[in-house]
């Protein structure tokens, strides 16, 4: 079966909206976990294969070769929690109503935390689909301008501040608070969101 | 003369202390309107670029649904790149780390009323 570039971001999307509708979706995030796998992003391929392993075969398979890899490369996978424990990662650190926390890959996917809208929805692959990129835009600008590497990209919108910073391994982090937060606190969060950000994705 | 706005708008926010270069800009092609820029500056690609991270960071925001994006500001170790946009078109400030940034603000928000 061909696998192009257009029919594999059409799966992306496909299985990332899966997700997002049914979290234990064994197959979309064995789907999802592939992707990972072949774009050499093996951390978040261990953390989709484990999560759909206990109901899927082939990616209970997938998760053994992906482990193995890791650990020939010397790099730990994430801490042995559930794919819900993922987007549950930042729920400690966020104090105010309102607060949310994503940490996407450099193609938009979501590798950890969660977003709801005001209607409860998720729409944290949506709000990932608009910033694939983002980190190499802003770090060729910066080039262009010789300003040195880009430490945060905030925005101000009528009911939230977002804030963008860089994460290890090309990973973007997402922090929104409201717009009334104080300048200082929301500061704070992301740095205590990028120190849980960089744990999570170290090696042990 | 359509531009004469745009001439007075970048001027604007240029007098601002540690301002290098203003420029308008079509958000959804990053082409350059006007800009008032220092002489080497490749302003084409930071044009291009400034409009690509509004853009996103904006429709970012409406995916989460936060409403109507407003002032963007882009840190970098030796300075800074502001944004604000209106009506398809991003008015940019490069700003280096001696610029005080309340007061980008301030006259990039009062200028944005300028864009459309």
């Amino acid at each position: 079966v061909a696998w192009t570039a257009a029919s594999g971001t059409a799966r992306a999307t496909a299985w990332a909206a899966a997700v997002a509708a049914d979290p234990s979706h064994a197959g979309a995030r064995r789907g999802l976990g592939f992707l990972h796998y072949r774009a050499g992003r093996l951390v978040q391929a261990e953390a989709e294969l484990r999560a759909a392993a206990p109901a899927d075969r082939e990616a209970a398979r997938g998760l053994e070769r992906v482990r193995r890899e890791l650990d020939g490369a010397g790099r730990a996978p994430a801490p042995p929690t559930a794919a819900s424990d993922a987007r549950a990662l930042f729920v400690p650190l966020l104090g105010e109503d309102g607060d949310a926390a994503l940490l996407l890959d450099a193609d938009g996917l979501v590798i950890a935390g969660a977003f709801r809208d005001a209607a409860g929805r998720d729409v944290a692959e949506a709000i990932g689909a608009q910033l694939t990129g983002v980190s190499d835009d802003a770090t060729r600008a910066m080039r262009h301008l010789d300003l040195g590497a880009w430490t945060t990209l905030s925005l101000e919108t009528e009911r939230a501040v977002v804030t963008l910073a860089p994460a290890p391994h090309d990973s973007v982090l997402l922090v929104a608070a409201r717009a009334d937060a104080p300048l200082g606190s929301v500061r704070r969060l992301v740095e205590r969101v990028g120190a849980a950000a960089a744990r999570w994705l170290a090696p042990a | 003369v359509t531009d004469a706005p745009f001439a007075a708008l970048l001027a604007d926010v240029g007098r601002v202390r540690g301002v290098s270069a203003t420029l308008v800009v079509g958000e959804d092609d990053g082409l350059i309107v006007r800009a008032a820029l220092p002489a080497g500056m490749r302003a084409g690609a930071v044009a291009a670029l400034a409009a690509s991270l509004y853009r996103k960071a904006r429709r970012s925001a409406g995916a989460a649904g936060f409403g109507e994006g407003g002032f963007m500001q882009l840190d970098a170790e030796r300075g800074r790149v502001c944004a604000v946009g209106r009506a398809g078109l991003v008015l940019v400030a490069v700003a280096d780390l001696r610029a005080p940034v309340g007061l980008v603000r301030v006259a990039m928000l009062r200028g944005r009323e300028s864009l459309g």
